[in-house]
């Protein structure tokens, strides 16, 4: 999977994110966050889009220790040719976000010289 | 849900992990998800915060489940709290 460093030195990668295997897929510019231990967070206005189902809820630390509850929604991401069932978290923030519970198993390569990514 | 129904929500799910469920999983599962469902205090282990809400949605598709750490106040955490 490739990706790109933008010039705000997001680094930035694409998933297909669908709500069933009937559903229609959506390709959804994601922002790599190693500080993030999750597998995808997702904007709510992108999780209404998508008609997600509301699955459950859960809580998080936020980077200035305060913590908040969020609701998770189940999805299908096409990751590496596999449909994985994923919970997604949904918040307020404007960009989605990329975890490091994907890329658990992965090589995950950032080069902010070239402004390349690869994840494989 | 609004805000204050989520928080009541979860605040059933924990006393569930806090009265019940915390002698049972903190011995052996430490670091692992857990999806309670309140309502019936099931329970569903899993690797991944996924896997856990997952295996509770196959049981009961038609209910919520509050996703846990076992042995963490949370079970995702947003970078690095600098104090």
């Amino acid at each position: 999977m490739n990706g790109h460093v933008d010039s705000n030195g997001r680094a930035l990668v694409t998933v297909s994110v669908r709500r069933s295997d009937a559903a229609a897929t959506r390709e959804i510019q994601v922002w790599i966050d190693t500080g993030f231990n999750g597998d995808l967070v997702l904007p709510q206005p992108q999780i209404t889009e998508l008609s997600l189902r509301h699955s459950g809820t859960v809580k998080a630390i936020l980077a200035d220790g305060s913590e908040v509850a969020l609701k998770t929604y189940a999805c299908l991401v096409d990751w590496f040719g596999e449909q994985r069932h994923l919970e997604v978290v949904a918040n307020e923030g404007e960009f989605p976000l990329l975890g490091v519970g994907l890329l658990l198993g992965y090589d995950l390569r950032i080069s902010y010289r070239s402004g390349e990514i690869t994840i494989d | 849900m609004t805000g204050p129904e989520i928080d009541a929500f979860v605040r059933r799910a924990e006393a569930v992990y806090a009265t019940q469920l915390r002698v049972v999983l903190e011995p052996d599962h430490l670091d692992e998800f857990v999806a309670i469902e309140p309502e019936s205090g099931d329970y569903f282990l899993g690797k991944t915060l996924s896997e856990a809400i997952g295996a509770a949605r196959r049981c009961y598709p038609d209910r919520l489940a509050h996703a846990m750490r076992v042995g963490h106040k949370a079970a995702l955490h947003f970078g690095m709290h600098i104090q």
